[in-house]
């Protein structure tokens, strides 16, 4: 009788519903931070750790390598917010509109690469990107006339790679949630405007994109996370954590050499820290920017 | 830098240094190598992926240097290579130094955290010492094995029916026995050692390879500056 008051209990229930994600949030995320937080002012070793204060961040300052990985993360999350916003946004608008056929076709083509592994694409991006003659990318544009390249040893080239597999891989992801938040838009507000005579260029500007604007701030969070964290497209595309010059390292792919390649645990955390604050402080400040801290909207 | 029996790690006292005139003698030689335009460098880096393998089956070197632990990569990605190749020695630059290096090899440690220390090394010792043991680790992995006495074994060397023997016109063993123990230098594995590796694979010999223009000085520079920095 007890354990069915309990059960039945108003009070309770809703605790014991939120109760598996409170655990699993304070287990896998609250204590490993703060772990990490601690650890990245220890220099860690195999039998004992001794606290040496700020010298893993006086260290990370001087390091150039660091700061190619950082800046290698910052650009191609820059890139892949100008290309995985706009355009699976169009192709969204497009497959709700009228004038795309066959649109559960379009859909399951574009989303499919998201269901492949990356190591499995990764592998087969890494052969097409090849410097060899044999490599997909270098027959195209030898048969166009412009040569062959190494593709995986320039920057610019590396970066385009990068790029060409988070757009294969994450527009169809990125083009359903804003199909969902297209569904959620109330289609009286297109028929008053026709009415109104809008252009179709006029009701994208003045009633889509304003309506779709909490699922565009959700898109922007998550990839501006996703950009900043990826490292298992430039692992796999490189056969490894070492790309020449680190034109391909990542923030993460630096956090592994150093912590699991090198076994500095307490420096790798230092720059887990640092990912994190940078993470923190670009998605607030867009977060605030795109006024979702003030009440009352949406 | 092994030929003149140089060491960059500085062993286990340190300090590391990469400005040695033997490995500027050796990136010198190879950029001059590069603009003569009788070397390469091997498509995507180097001839363990698919692009140098490719490139190795569509003739278009005649050789290339790589450790005896290769051997797999025939067998795994070059099985129409069989009995194509020849296994020599590595040139010196004078006469008399050492033309073979080792380089540490596979984990064969026992940590004092093991469970049962004794079973491991007596399984360790068998692997890598026993007759039999060496036997698996040519036959299935490919491996040189460190029991020297095997080398000169006509049924261990010249084993016909061995799947890496067969790549060879030679045998492989044969080249070991002829350089012999006293012509192995020696590099040391030490902690430096991973950071002296990365930065010279990822940074330096690209600067300098795939831009043979690119002064030697200073890219040691850049890698000893890094390596300071660790040391």
């Amino acid at each position: 009788m007890k354990i069915k008051n309990f059960l039945y209990s108003q009070k309770v229930a809703p605790y014991v519903f939120v109760l598996p994600f409170i655990l699993s949030f304070f287990i896998f995320w609250v204590y490993p931070l703060i772990t990490a937080f601690t650890m990245s002012f220890q220099d860690i070793g195999a039998i004992k750790s001794e606290w040496i204060g700020f010298a893993n961040y006086a260290k990370l300052l001087k390091d150039n390598v660091f700061h190619i990985a950082v800046w290698n993360s910052v650009k191609y999350m820059f890139f892949t917010l100008v290309l995985l916003i706009p355009f699976p946004m169009l192709f969204a608008v497009l497959l709700d509109s009228n004038l795309v056929k066959a649109k559960g076709v379009w859909k399951a083509i574009l989303y499919m690469p998201a269901l492949t592994s990356v190591v499995i694409s990764g592998t087969l991006f890494r052969l097409m990107f090849t410097e060899y003659t044999t490599g997909q990318m270098n027959m195209i544009t030898a048969a166009l006339g412009l040569g062959t390249y190494k593709w995986l040893k320039m920057g610019w080239s590396g970066m385009l790679a990068l790029l060409i597999v988070a757009c294969w891989r994450w527009t169809g992801v990125n083009m359903l949630y804003f199909l969902s938040g297209l569904k959620s838009i109330d289609t009286s507000l297109y028929e008053a405007a026709d009415i109104d005579g809008a252009t179709s260029w006029q009701k994208f500007k003045y009633v889509t994109l304003p309506l779709l604007k909490p699922t565009t701030v959700y898109v922007l969070t998550i990839s501006v996370y996703a950009g900043l964290a990826m490292f298992l497209e430039s692992y796999m595309l490189w056969a490894g954590n070492s790309s020449p010059n680190n034109i391909g390292l990542t923030i993460v792919g630096y956090l592994y050499k150093r912590g699991i390649e090198k076994n500095d645990m307490g420096y790798a955390c230092a720059v887990g820290v640092v990912l994190l604050v940078v993470a923190l402080i670009i998605n607030f400040a867009q977060l605030i920017m795109n006024g979702t801290f003030k009440k009352g909207e949406d | 830098m092994a030929e003149y029996g140089d060491d960059w790690t500085g062993g286990f006292e340190g300090p590391a240094n990469v400005q040695l005139d033997s490995v500027k003698e050796m990136l010198s030689m190879q950029q001059s190598w590069l603009k003569s335009g009788f070397a390469e460098v091997s498509p995507d880096g180097h001839v363990d992926l698919e692009a140098g393998f490719q490139n190795i089956m569509d003739r278009n070197i005649v050789s290339f240097p790589k450790a005896m632990w290769y051997m797999s990569r025939f067998t795994n990605y070059m099985p129409d290579e069989k009995g194509n190749w020849y296994i020599a020695k590595c040139p010196v630059f004078k006469e008399g130094q050492k033309c073979s290096v080792g380089v540490g090899g596979t984990g064969t440690v026992v940590t004092q955290q093991s469970a049962n220390k004794e079973l491991a090394a007596e399984f360790t010792c068998w692997a890598k010492m026993s007759e039999a043991g060496e036997q698996h680790i040519w036959d299935t992995l490919g491996f040189d094995v460190c029991n020297t006495a095997l080398w000169g074994d006509e049924a261990f060397a010249h084993d016909d029916n061995n799947q890496y023997n067969q790549f060879f016109i030679n045998y492989p063993y044969d080249v070991l026995s002829d350089i012999g123990m006293d012509n192995i230098g020696k590099i040391s594995v030490v902690s430096i050692s991973p950071t002296i590796n990365e930065y010279l694979c990822t940074t330096t010999l690209n600067e300098v390879l795939e831009d043979p223009d690119y002064s030697i000085d200073d890219a040691l520079q850049e890698a000893q500056d890094a390596i300071d920095m660790e040391q």
